[in-house]
């Protein structure tokens, strides 16, 4: 049975300010769902939201995963149950190589404690190193990558391949990609298209969530849904999406106003 | 600790009579002295008229012999358990070159001359202060190392010091002179467990460079939480010689150390990288001097804490660069990085230039885990503590780098996993 993320009448905001009013949204492993809204909607509140992110507080509903209320579990049980979020703006650690921080992930899923007891026998050296080879391969990049430190020095284009490899290395069951295409030319929104494309399939529920409909032309969704105001307020197929590519927002907003769309 | 204790410590260790008087002499420099003034620092509650301030143990403890097992790949070793030196050994090879490895007793008596003329006699003087005084009086165990004239070493030489229990002191004495063109690595592995008698380390550390001559000193320091340990470390360096510091420090109730460096010959350099990790309620205070008194020479240090608990660092470091010193390099950089509301860390990092054909800088950093960093770690399934602990290794990184014995360095990051196992969230 397919791994499902439910999000149920979702509140949730920062700073005392609810941002999400009412949000609800099902995911199944295999899916591929586009989530998008104008600046200011609540994308990233979504995504932060979903992982856990101390900083913001859920003040109604729930969010189902694999039937478990997760809102209440700290980000790396949700991550270990299955969960992922490329981060729109991943921050840098430096020190930390790519490599050492993938190793320290996945030996975090080993079964036994957490606490980094696993991490003294953890996953053998050289599986990890043909895993972590075999995905930089599918997702064409460069080996120096792993000895890196992560995320510092590198180019937008590099962060967002950089945050992929660890979905690939991660194989979570959701994964939210929270504006992974945001600021990335043309040639490296080919490269992180191809490498989600590669790992979408039965075994993965995507969620991408973004502000333009650019991803769309190389990533296909099943389902297209936008967000306003903290609220989904119309859902469809991939002919929305090329809606919202000749009309933009504006529609939806008049929709709003003269009541033709419920907010 | 008396006058009469001092008289009886030379004469148990039937002392000529050159270091009697000059520990008795000593004896007048320490009643004479006040206290010693450290702003951040307070040591009243050290009950010093508690402590035995000559405990010779006379064995191989179990630490010691564990210490021990990885000799075989050191060019000497010298381990002291208590006041006394239990252990000597030198590979037959350097023996042949002329390099001495004895206890500082021993010394004392066999080669009165090399200790008259190098021990607290130029580098450090007993009037340093109130503890070297007390130090230079009661001195027991020690090392000292001889390295003749272009005799290069790359083992490095293992010291290795621990106490067995309640109410010590200790006042062990270093001293290593490396002559022209010398080449040496001195290990310095301080360990004990956690009594619960106060105990002093009061460490006197001299070391003397020879033009061209180059020295590494490491200091692995996990004194038990008991443990005031009042380090002076003075070097003096000559024409294009090099010491290289090392500092892995986890241990002790309370540290206050003094690490100078003076380059007095054109050419000197000194380079210092250091790498802290505190919790409960340990204290640390630590004084650096970079004294450039000649020209072309060059300096840097480096150095990496983080705090836990209700720890509390002080870092003071001062870069002296005199009015003969053109053409002068040197840096200070110091970083600390503070996990609990309850620590605290402050930095003190000045310059005093005399000199205009320089370039000097320091800079200081003190901040807090960053939360956006533990957040990404744990959204990929790494739990809190492991996530604290990967950004402290990172963080520790340059240093880690810089650290040139691979075993200092696991047994650092060791300690400090055990550390972190046991830290209190707060």
């Amino acid at each position: 049975m397919p791994s499902v993320l439910e999000i149920k009448d979702l509140y949730a905001g920062i700073e005392g300010k609810e941002i999400l009013k009412g949000l609800n949204l099902t995911i199944r492993q295999g899916e591929i769902h586009a989530l998008m809204g104008p600046n200011g909607s609540g994308k990233s509140t979504l995504a932060n939201t979903l992982m856990g992110h101390p900083d913001y507080e859920v003040t109604g509903g729930e969010v189902l995963f694999k039937g478990q209320n997760i809102l209440d579990l700290p980000p790396d049980v949700r991550s270990r149950l299955g969960l992922f979020l490329a981060f729109q703006y991943p921050t840098t650690i430096s020190g930390v190589t790519l490599a050492h921080f993938l190793r320290s992930a996945l030996n975090a899923r080993l079964p036994g404690p957490t606490d980094g007891s696993a991490r003294k026998k953890g996953i053998p050296v050289a599986e990890f190193r043909k895993l972590v080879m075999e995905k930089m391969k599918l997702l064409e990049v460069d080996e120096s990558f792993a000895t890196r430190y992560l995320n510092e020095g590198f180019s937008g284009g590099e962060k967002k391949r950089a945050e992929i490899l660890q979905m690939a290395v991660l194989h979570p069951e959701i994964a939210i990609l929270d504006e992974t295409d945001s600021g990335l030319d043309i040639d490296a929104l080919k490269v992180v298209s191809q490498g989600i494309n590669a790992l979408a399939g039965p075994e993965m529920g995507i969620l991408l969530i973004t502000h333009y409909q650019r991803i769309l032309n190389y990533i296909k969704p099943d389902y297209v849904h936008i967000l306003v105001d903290g609220r989904i307020v119309q859902s469809g197929g991939p002919e929305l999406a090329q809606k919202m590519e000749t009309e933009g927002y504006d529609w939806i907003r008049e929709g709003i106003a003269d009541g033709s769309i419920s907010s | 600790m008396t006058r009469d204790a001092v008289v009886a410590l030379s004469d148990l260790k039937n002392e000529p009579a050159w270091m009697r008087e000059f520990r008795l002499a000593a004896w007048e420099t320490y009643e004479r002295l006040p206290q010693p003034n450290w702003k951040r620092t307070d040591i009243s509650n050290l009950n010093l008229a508690n402590l035995i301030f000559y405990t010779p143990s006379g064995q191989l403890t179990p630490l010691a012999q564990q210490a021990l097992a990885g000799s075989s790949e050191m060019a000497g070793a010298v381990v002291q358990v208590d006041s006394q030196v239990v252990h000597v050994q030198l590979l037959s090879a350097l023996l042949a070159k002329g390099v001495i490895l004895v206890d500082m007793d021993t010394a004392v008596q066999q080669y009165p001359d090399l200790v008259k003329k190098y021990f607290m006699a130029e580098i450090i003087k007993p009037d340093f202060g109130k503890f070297e005084a007390l130090h230079a009086a009661l001195w027991s165990g020690g090392t000292f190392l001889y390295v003749p004239r272009n005799v290069e070493v790359e083992m490095p030489f293992y010291n290795f010091l621990t106490t067995t229990g309640d109410d010590r002191a200790l006042f062990p004495h270093t001293l290593i002179v490396t002559e022209t063109g010398a080449s040496i690595h001195f290990l310095e592995e301080t360990l004990s467990e956690t009594f619960t008698g106060q105990t002093l380390v009061g460490g006197v550390t001299e070391i003397y460079l020879h033009p061209n001559s180059r020295v590494k000193f490491t200091n692995l320091q996990n004194w038990g939480l008991n443990v005031y340990n009042l380090v002076t470390r003075r070097t003096m360096v000559h024409n294009d010689a090099a010491i290289n510091y090392t500092l892995a420090e986890v241990g002790a109730k309370l540290t206050h150390q003094y690490q100078e460096a003076y380059l007095v010959g054109t050419g000197a350099n000194t380079e210092s990288v250091g790498v802290f990790y505190f919790d409960h309620d340990q204290h640390w205070d630590m004084y650096a001097l970079m004294d450039h008194v000649a020209s072309f020479t060059f300096g840097d240090l480096l150095l990496r804490g983080a705090l836990a608990d209700t720890s509390r660092s002080i870092f003071e470091g001062l870069i002296k660069i005199r009015k003969n010193a053109q053409e002068t390099n040197s840096y200070l950089h110091d970083n600390t990085l503070v996990m609990s509301k309850h620590a605290r860390a402050d930095s003190i990092p000045s310059l005093e230039i005399e000199a205009n054909e320089v370039r000097a800088s320091h800079g200081a950093t003190i901040g807090q885990l960053d939360e956006d960093q533990v957040f990404y770690l744990m959204s990929r399934g790494i739990d809190r503590r492991e996530a604290e602990r990967v950004i402290l290794e990172g963080f520790f990184a340059p240093v880690l780098q810089r650290i040139p014995l691979e075993q200092v360095r696991e047994k650092l990051l060791g300690y400090v996993d055990e550390k972190m196992g046991t830290v209190t969230v707060s």
